[in-house]
């Protein structure tokens, strides 16, 4: 399997989703060699653009001889049906975070795969981008001695317009579970195991004008503090802005993503054009290609990659105790979310 | 009753560290006097008053019977029995904050100012931040539409001496930094508090009280704040720490960082990067309005209940803590 190249099938056809079509593009040892969704427009369309098969159906695609690898981008309640058929089907399976909207879900995700003996490997892409390498280098190497508290920050404008489902929380989660859930599996793969979680926020109710925001206090096993923020109530001209800040008791580190983008570009608006850009902040390797091409790797030479799905189910149990604090306005134990 | 010459106001105590910032303020001000210091610790005292080049009082009713007004910046737990003896002796009082250590302190002290027909003003120098106050204004005129929630920091460094221990600060970051912050969401949203949650430790440096604190307070109409207290700015940081608010409305958001207006040193000397707040002094923006309350015989801008309702918050945010769930304040 070593050198041999993957033929990847692309299920959901949105915005992530045409993010690793592009990311695939570039990559070697990898053939773009179907893509699927609901609508046949952005079938037709990107089908066409990466010169691959459009399958009417995700079934279909997942049936194909010739695909290897699933990769699915659809919204976070079909993770789990599309995963059990692409593993019963022996395809590896690359998937989109959250792992699936309920932890028996993820659960039979991660025993269909290792039955059917395929790879399942969840795109908890913050692990590459890397500044948060960095930082969790920095902290792991001991430049703030202990840490004691932490910060996070994620978010921005809301993503309902272009993506109506995320505005159900039943389907989403809101951005407790589809958005802080990066920053839960950050800290926990930096800081270890949460013990108990307190949320406010928005998230259960059904989000008008696509709303949302939280404010989520971890107390980690270790006796470790951590506030983590979420919202999508900014307005369109806010750019996507992450931050971490962690104090220790010999230091403290500071990431603001706003302060470090090294390119703002000014101009006045023509036309319909937009005037305000955001912030660019390129990187050589993008975190994304930086991911599936490790996932690639992973299938490859059959290795265990550093975001197990276990990891995912993690992530996701600190998201469901997050939302269930909201709904009871109690401290709620990660250990109790089954 | 007006007055012609300068108001009189005498500084008990140079325990907390902000006394020598009022002291400067006075100085620096045309019709406020600093006509004298009493200070336990006759050490500081008298340093004080050849510092600030004033009278040092080794008896405290000598100097109230000078003065118009005090400014009280002992340890919290001695609060008390300085604002009654200054109210007993007819002085009006600005008081540090919190209020007291405990609600029955804070419910005697305003009574006997009430009795004396004294003010009692407690010292939330944040009001009168330029920023703050453009804050306010824009929440009041609907600029970002209703409250959502809030999400806020008071942090700083560990300070020294009586503020890390139990008995005369009554606590430690919690005590320390979270009434600021109370006040503040009370005075720009008018709601009150009615629940709060609070998780804390000592997880920064080895000493008795907590260090760290995370409380999440619940208004009364049902938007919600959280509010991170900590001492958490080690001793390299550049600045002592920051008030920061992250105001969600169901229009739009505002970003403050009333401490922004800084300039930033480097010097190998020091070896250390420092930043230098140019922004407006709070604190003589303070004393004038608590000078000014006096002058015109007025009632004090931030009164003695304003300072027990942030107290509140702060003691149940301890109850919090131990019984591991959220309080009704």
């Amino acid at each position: 399997m070593n050198k041999e190249v993957l033929h990847i099938g692309v299920i959901g056809l949105g915005f992530m989703g045409q993010v690793h079509l592009e990311n695939y593009a570039k990559m070697e040892g990898v053939q773009i060699q179907g893509v699927a969704d609901l609508i046949e427009d952005k079938v037709d369309r990107l089908a066409t653009q990466h010169r691959c098969q459009g399958f009417k159906s995700a079934e279909e695609l997942i049936a194909d001889r010739a695909i290897n690898v699933v990769d699915i981008c659809t919204p976070t309640p079909t993770h789990r049906d599309l995963a059990l058929l692409a593993a019963q089907n022996r395809k590896h399976i690359i998937c989109e975070k959250p792992i699936a909207r309920q932890i028996t879900e993820a659960q039979e995700m991660v025993q269909t795969a290792k039955e059917q003996g395929v790879k399942l490997l969840i795109g908890h892409v913050v692990r590459f981008f890397p500044e948060y390498i960095k930082l969790r280098e920095l902290v792991l190497a001991g430049e703030i001695g202990t840490p004691g508290i932490v910060r996070t920050f994620r978010g921005g404008a809301s993503p309902i317009p272009q993506a109506s489902w995320y505005g159900n929380p039943e389907e989403s989660g809101g951005l407790i579970v589809d958005m802080l859930i990066h920053d839960f599996d950050w800290l926990r793969w930096t800081f270890g195991e949460v013990e108990h979680v307190y949320a406010r926020g928005l998230s259960l109710q059904p989000l008008k004008e696509g709303q949302d925001l939280a404010l989520v206090i971890l107390r980690f096993k270790s006796g470790l503090l951590a506030h983590v923020e979420g919202s999508w109530s900014y307005p369109s001209t806010f750019p996507f802005t992450t931050r971490v800040e962690i104090a220790g008791n010999k230091g403290l580190l500071h990431y603001d993503s706003q302060e470090s983008a090294p390119l703002h570009i000014f101009r006045e608006a023509i036309g319909e054009g937009i005037g305000i850009r955001a912030p660019e902040s390129p990187l050589a390797k993008n975190p994304y290609f930086s991911e599936l091409k490790y996932f690639i790797k992973c299938i490859q030479r059959h290795e265990f990659p550093i975001i197990g799905a276990q990891d995912a189910i993690e992530a996701l149990r600190i998201a469901l105790a997050a939302l269930k604090s909201l709904e009871t306005n109690q401290t709620v134990r990660v250990g109790d979310i089954q | 009753m007006t007055f012609k010459s300068p108001v009189k106001l005498g500084i008990l105590s140079f325990a907390h560290m902000h006394a020598y910032n009022y002291a400067l303020a006075i100085r620096a001000l045309e019709n406020v006097e600093l006509t004298g210091i009493w200070d336990p610790n006759a050490y500081r005292g008298t340093e004080a008053a050849r510092q600030f080049q004033t009278h040092f009082f080794p008896k405290l009713e000598m100097l109230l019977k000078e003065v118009d007004g005090v400014i009280i910046c002992a340890e919290n737990a001695r609060h008390k029995e300085l604002v009654l003896a200054s109210a007993e002796a007819g002085k009006h009082i600005l008081c540090e904050k919190p209020i007291a250590t405990t609600l029955d302190d804070a419910d005697e002290m305003i009574q006997a100012c009430e009795k004396n027909s004294v003010q009692l003003q407690i010292a939330f120098p944040m009001r009168y931040s330029p920023s703050v106050q453009a804050l306010k204004k824009h929440v009041e005129a609907g600029d970002i539409g209703d409250l959502l929630g809030v999400s806020s920091t008071n942090h700083g460094q560990i300070p020294p001496g009586w503020f890390i221990d139990p008995d005369q600060a009554g606590g430690g970051a919690l005590m320390d930094h979270t009434v600021h912050l109370v006040d503040l969401l009370r005075w720009i949203f008018k709601k009150e508090v009615v629940e709060v949650y609070a998780e804390t430790g000592t997880l920064l440096h080895d000493i008795p009280v907590e260090d760290t604190g995370l409380l999440s307070l619940s208004f009364e109409d049902g938007g919600f704040a959280t509010v991170d207290c900590s001492w958490s700015r080690p001793s390299s940081f550049p600045s002592w720490g920051d008030v920061m608010m992250r105001v969600y409305g169901t229009q739009g958001v505002i970003e403050l960082d009333a401490f922004s207006q800084s300039l930033t040193s480097y010097n190998d000397d020091r070896q250390k990067a420092v930043q230098h707040y140019w922004g407006t002094d709070m604190d003589e923006a303070m004393i004038v309005d608590f000078a000014s309350a006096i002058r015109e015989g007025r009632e004090v801008s931030i009164t003695g209940l304003d300072g027990k309702k942030a107290l509140e918050v702060a003691l149940a945010a301890y109850r919090s803590t131990q019984e591991g769930k959220p309080v009704r304040v």
